[in-house]
């Protein structure tokens, strides 16, 4: 399968601190991946770098073939890059409907145009039956559904989820889990930050561990949790010794 | 909507009440408000708070008075050419400025209408410097003669209607969506597409052009121009009439070039440190409205219907 995402030798770094040091990783077309770590890993700092926030001091950032790092953000979610954050900032006084529509306008060339890529991406995340509400009453759920739809609407082909789950119950985030698996059954390609594995080992296809801002180790998800330098990342070397080999 | 037309008709109805005195003052609130409006634009529903608009009001008149006296055009001539000129600065204004938002924004905008104050004042050949241009003559729009108070009046509240409506379409447009959207979470808006140094941009154009439509009122009002209308003061003024009235409210910067004008011309006739007094009222506005005139008494309003019922 030719490869949707790719980045090579990507490197960043914040004054003399490295927090992409060397990350090369192909993401296929229609995969789903997750990108794990532990705290200050670099995970943000790496969509920072893919949605072009962030110009990248070496390294490139492929999409469908096409290189695209060092531009612009607007210029990259046009080219099919969509993106949702870890906080979420909807427009409080608007209706879930007006903040999806405002995701539209980089696809529609007009407005009936944008109700209906916006009406159409309200659904897939089954929000229809609340689509008048304003996002100010909204909660954490429907938040994050909501910033799922806004992405969605400028139907990009790659998705960037930003810790989509923080902050939800077990049933809330098996919801979610489930609009995810939707999508990636209808061919968009995903990545996706997480913190915890648990709710993602069913989901995705394939880990990859980022540690001090370079790739530990990739693969499928039963391999790389038993991976010594994942663990040893997590819980700390002491632990190593009392995981089941 | 019901309100809008309703000050309309009562501003139309105004030269049947009032003296000559009178309609000038309400002729200047007109154009002061429109200036204070297009600041309004980039402020207001931008975010960008500038303190340079002078600029544009000083130019449209300046080169409007230039090429009267000079050239020796006509009106239907010159006032698309100062209107195109203003506007061509602000395109050019607009690429510097906007490298910054914030301070840095308000810091270049203040740069770039000092330079041309300063130019104002020192290119004595062409501006005549603190003496100002005089021999300006009023235009005559399908052979109006515009030189007495009452003709004068309605040709700029048609004007200033005009212009305070094509505002409030661009902010009411989906662009003004967009404009806000930008204001409140830039980063959010270029991650879903939008190119948001172009919205601020293209904003910082528009809000150009019709500061040049109230420095072509404003030179026709006054049949002269100084460099004072060029400077900070000038700017500033503008300014403190949006805050005063309150951003973002499309009846705030009218109500505010209101305040200030009548406190400057009116309540001066009566207390000699009228300015002591615009200082009050500022403080007074500041402390009691921190968002403008418009809003507070709209919140006192609902606040007083609601214990009501």
């Amino acid at each position: 399968m030719a490869a949707a995402l790719r980045i090579q030798g990507l490197k960043k770094s914040f004054g003399g601190l490295p927090a992409i040091a060397d990350v090369s990783l192909d993401v296929a077309a229609g995969e789903r991946r997750l990108i794990i770590g532990p705290n200050g890993a670099g995970k943000t700092t790496l969509f920072n770098l893919l949605n072009g926030f962030l110009r990248p001091d070496e390294g490139e950032v492929l999409i469908d073939g096409r290189n695209m790092s060092g531009e612009r953000p607007h210029t990259i979610c046009e080219a099919g890059i969509g993106r949702t954050f870890q906080v979420m900032r909807p427009f409080l006084r608007m209706s879930i409907t007006d903040n999806v529509v405002v995701g539209a306008y980089v696809r529609a060339k007009t407005e009936d145009e944008a109700r209906k890529l916006a009406a159409d991406a309200i659904a897939r995340v089954g929000l229809s039956d609340v689509a008048d509400r304003v996002a100010g009453e909204l909660s954490t759920k429907e938040l994050r559904l909501t910033e799922l739809a806004r992405a969605l609407a400028g139907q990009p082909r790659i998705l960037l989820l930003d810790e989509t789950l923080a902050g939800l119950g077990h049933g809330e985030a098996d919801e979610v889990v489930a609009v995810i698996q939707q999508l990636a059954r209808d061919g968009i390609t995903i990545a996706i930050i997480e913190h915890t594995m648990q709710a993602m080992v069913r989901l995705v296809d394939s880990f990859v561990v980022l540690d001090h801002g370079a790739v530990i180790t990739e693969g499928e998800p039963e391999v790389v949790t038993r991976d010594n330098r994942v663990i040893e990342a997590y819980l700390g070397k002491k632990w190593v010794a009392h995981a089941p080999h | 909507m019901k309100t809008a037309l309703a000050v309309i008709v009562l501003a139309a109805l105004l030269p049947l009440v009032a003296g000559e005195y009178y309609i000038n003052l309400a002729s200047q609130i007109i154009i002061f408000a429109v200036f204070a409006a297009s600041i309004n634009l980039l402020l207001g529903y931008g975010g960008l708070a500038t303190l340079g608009h002078a600029a544009y009001l000083g130019v449209a008149a300046y080169l409007s008075a230039l090429l009267f006296l000079k050239l020796h055009l006509s009106h239907a001539l010159i006032a698309p050419l100062a209107l195109i000129g203003t506007t061509l600065m602000a395109c050019v204004f607009g690429l510097v400025a906007l490298r910054a938002t914030g301070l840095g924004f308000l810091m270049l905008t203040l740069a770039l209408s000092q330079v041309l104050w300063g130019t104002a004042y020192r290119w004595v050949s062409v501006t005549d410097g603190d003496n100002g241009l005089r021999g300006l003559a009023r235009p005559l729009p399908f052979g109006l003669d515009l030189n007495q108070a009452t003709p004068f009046y309605y040709f700029t509240l048609v004007i200033g209607v005009a212009a305070i409506w094509m505002m409030a379409r661009f902010v009411a447009s989906p662009f003004g969506a967009t404009l806000r959207g930008t204001r409140d979470q830039p980063r959010r808006m270029s991650a879903l597409g939008y190119d948001v140094w172009l919205i601020r941009w293209v904003t910082f154009v528009y809000a150009g052009f019709w500061g040049a439509v109230s420095g072509l009122l404003f030179v026709y009002y006054h049949k002269y121009i100084h460099p004072v209308s060029l400077s900070l003061a000038n700017s500033a003024e503008g300014l403190l009439a949006v805050i005063a009235g309150g951003s973002g409210t499309l009846a705030g910067p009218i109500v505010g070039a209101a305040i200030v004008l009548l406190l400057k011309n009116w309540a001066s006739a009566y207390i000699e440190r009228w300015n002591m007094l615009l200082g009050f009222v500022f403080v007074f506005i500041v402390v009691f409205m921190p968002e403008g005139v418009v809003p507070g008494l709209k919140r006192l309003w609902q606040r007083r219907s609601a214990s009501k019922g």
